[in-house]
């Protein structure tokens, strides 16, 4: 199973505008990477703190709801974020204009 | 032939957006609620209910300002512009600018699944 992930990841790189793929554990630590281990700890770390942060939010505003995805748009790149049950996925691209 | 049964419901309530351009482009992909909102997060406008709306703007204003300082921190040139937040049901888009935050919660179709 370990080489489907590597080879979806090898994909993923390949896609125009993509920066970075990080699948995060649910500790906080990356398990995969396609960045450097310092800015993806820095990246994990942070993100985690997000994703916990928007499914209270939308839990808080409807409980049948269930937080799914989000995305957050800056200047330079495009930040996604996707949380399952034990992990949760971080893809940074660029946002072309 | 079917006949069908029709529920008489009662007519909605004139609301002071009726006739507004700007809520009907939105209402016309499934996003009634509009929020807006000063750049402090005190709803300014609009098309909910008070109460709802102070729900959704506290709650999202916060939401914003952390993601806010998390893309700071990890690159203090950079600044988060927009976001979108997904759920099941629902999918929120917040547009930060300087002066104002507008937020757009729209109602998903049922058979629509990504991801």
């Amino acid at each position: 199973m370990s080489a489907e992930v590597e080879e979806m990841l090898k994909r993923f790189m390949g896609l125009k505008n993509i920066v970075g793929v990080i699948v995060v554990d649910y500790d906080g630590i990356p398990i995969k990477t396609t960045l450097e281990n310092q800015q993806s700890v820095h990246y994990a770390a942070h993100m985690q703190t997000l994703t916990e942060k928007a499914r209270q939010v939308i839990l808080d505003l409807d409980a049948t709801n269930e937080f799914v995805a989000m995305r957050m748009r800056t200047t330079y790149f495009e930040i996604m974020l996707m949380p399952h049950e034990n992990f949760f996925v971080v893809v940074i691209q660029n946002a072309c204009d | 032939m079917k006949r069908s049964t029709k529920l008489r419901s009662e007519a909605p309530r004139a609301k002071a957006y009726d006739g507004d351009a700007f809520v009907n482009h939105f209402a016309h992909r499934g996003a009634r609620e509009i929020i807006v909102m000063d750049s402090s997060g005190r709803p300014m406008r609009s098309t909910v209910s008070q109460r709802r709306s102070y729900a959704y703007a506290s709650h999202l204003y916060a939401l914003a300002t952390m993601a806010r300082n998390v893309v700071r921190d990890l690159d203090p040139s950079n600044d988060v512009t927009f976001m979108r937040l997904r759920a099941t049901r629902q999918e929120v888009h917040i547009s930060i600018n300087q002066d104002f935050i507008v937020v757009v919660i729209q109602r998903l179709r049922k058979h629509k699944e990504n991801h």
